[in-house]
């Protein structure tokens, strides 16, 4: 194995990858947590539900949209499509167990998968993405345009979910909803709808995450499912609870693999992931809640 | 016509019945305490109005049945303070207000200036999460959160509970202001007898899920016979 040698300039460039790639690991991470905080129910079928809307994206721009053009009609499409799926499949068996639930998920995810074959077949698509790869110097750092694109979009998506979630009646509602489902449908808050709601939200940030993320691998139907297993890793770090936790597992994560791979050669690119894995694993034996898992203070 | 009318309500925790046909009956603006020992049924009792347990009988409230919905009673002017007063412990003092506020339109700070004037305190805590709060403070709180659903009719389920005395009589100088400024009525569960049947105009008496006696409040702290067999002083 050579070892290169060691520039600023590459690492700074390696840094960029490595929030990009954290970037779309929180978004995936961030749609996990949405829907585990107000049910506990981990969503297997969440990289499926992003892959889908990605090909749904793919295909609109087929028929002559432009990225941009297709974008909201995706979103628009992938929350929809997250109500329709927490209407018709999860609600029926809502006061069933967790395991129930989250099994269920697994079946969606295959069925989702299979679908995407069926319609769109199995062969890797190339995703044209609206961000050209050409670099810019930033602070004598050549930096792609694709990820300071890819990295704004995300932050831009994460800043308004904050503030909805922060400033909105609707956004405290589902923020109550998720933490005291008894005492919210008491103060008038239709608790079904907002998991619904949560179901929604999680889709488009899924969508979105897969639409930054095809540009950079292939569109395949089992595009996301690596992506997926990181965003997993994400979320348990930040603290399956915690939003926030999620953004920053996500970015820590993303950073962390990018820069062990390029600058520990026996990790390479084919350890990041059990070597994070394994980070992670003994992270949390230290921290059992993640990062900003916490359990509210309580006094009687 | 009352406000408030039960008519042979049941309810049951699975297999287990826990009001056997109970009526009673809240006018417009009045203040109304259901009493009884540990188990009789009054927390069911407040339960079954709200649609938090399912019930069987006719309730009434305001001339139309009864949703048997939390959600949809919270919607037609009930404001549910429940037993452990149902505080968002993770959520800041100002949220758990602005939950409490959740059915209304508009006039969010006029109606938070209103719980404040109550109860200071809860303004100087406002950005503090409610989990922190002293257990006085948790009740002042659920307090507000019903005040702010501007509420035709407040359930309340044992205020008194684990609190001070000087604690307890101001949450009822305050509900007693409630009631009669803002005409408000409301029905009080409480264990302390002596307490609720001083705030209030009548009471009723559970025992086993059934009611037992009725009668203002006079009338039930004079008869002896009744203060010793159902309330205990």
């Amino acid at each position: 194995m050579t070892v290169l040698a060691f520039t600023w300039t590459e690492f700074f460039q390696q840094v960029a990858a490595g929030v990009r790639d954290g970037g779309i690991y929180a978004g995936l991470a961030l749609a996990l947590v949405l829907i585990y905080r107000s049910t506990r129910v981990i969503n297997f079928a969440q990289g499926e539900m992003a892959t889908f809307t990605t090909f749904v994206a793919w295909s609109l721009m087929n028929h002559g949209l432009s990225f941009w053009a297709a974008f909201p009609l995706v979103l628009l499409i992938a929350f929809a499509g997250g109500i329709a799926i927490e209407r018709v499949v999860i609600r029926p068996v809502e006061s069933a167990p967790v395991l129930t639930i989250v099994i269920l998920t697994l079946g969606l995810a295959l069925l989702l998968n299979g679908l995407m074959s069926v319609i769109w077949g199995g062969e890797e698509k190339q995703f044209k993405g609206p961000f050209s790869t050409r670099t810019i110097d930033v602070g004598g750092v050549p930096i792609s345009i694709q990820d300071i694109g890819i990295v704004s979009v995300l932050v831009g998506l994460v800043v308004v979910l904050g503030l909805f979630f922060r400033y909105t009646k609707l956004g405290l509602g589902l923020r109550a909803a998720a933490l005291n489902p008894a005492s919210s449908r008491l103060a008038g808050v239709r608790v079904g709808w907002m998991l619904a709601l949560g179901w929604g939200l999680a889709a488009v940030l899924g969508a979105v995450a897969g639409m930054m993320v095809a540009p950079i691998v292939f569109l395949d139907p089992n595009m996301m499912q690596t992506i997926l297993l990181y965003a997993f890793a994400a979320a348990v770090l930040g603290g399956l609870d915690s939003p926030v936790g999620a953004v920053v597992g996500g970015i820590l994560l993303g950073l962390t693999i990018d820069l062990l791979g390029r600058y520990v050669s026996w990790i390479g690119s084919t350890l990041k992931l059990p070597v994070a894995l394994g980070l992670i694993l003994v992270f949390l034996l230290v921290r059992p809640g993640g990062l900003f898992g916490r359990v509210a203070a309580r006094r009687v | 016509m009352p406000l408030l009318e039960l008519r042979g309500v049941e309810a049951r925790y699975g297999a287990v019945k826990a009001l056997h046909g109970v009526s009673l009956a809240v006018g417009e603006g009045e203040l109304v305490a259901v009493l009884g020992a540990n188990g009789a049924g009054k927390t069911t009792t407040l339960r079954a109005i709200s649609g938090t347990v399912r019930r069987s009988g006719e309730v009434v409230f305001a001339g139309k049945k009864l949703p048997r919905r939390a959600e949809a009673t919270a919607r037609v002017g009930i404001a549910h303070v429940p037993e452990g007063r149902g505080t968002f412990m993770e959520l800041s003092v100002w949220d758990n207000l602005r939950l409490g506020a959740y059915t209304q339109r508009g006039g969010l700070k006029e109606d938070a200036a209103r719980v404040f004037g109550f109860f200071p305190r809860l303004e100087e805590r406002r950005a503090q999460q409610a989990g922190t709060l002293s257990g006085g403070e948790q009740q002042m709180l659920a307090l507000g959160r019903a005040m702010m659903a501007r509420p035709k009719l407040l359930l309340l389920d044992e205020p008194s509970l684990g609190l001070a005395p000087l604690v307890v009589k101001e949450i009822f100088e305050v509900l007693r202001r409630m009631n009669a400024d803002d005409g408000t009525a409301v029905l009080v569960v409480e264990q302390n007898a002596r307490l609720a049947l001083g705030a209030a105009a009548r009471a009723y008496v559970l025992e086993v899920g059934r009611i037992v006696v009725e009668g203002p409040s006079e009338e039930l702290q004079e008869d002896e016979s009744v203060r010793k067999s159902y309330l205990g002083y």
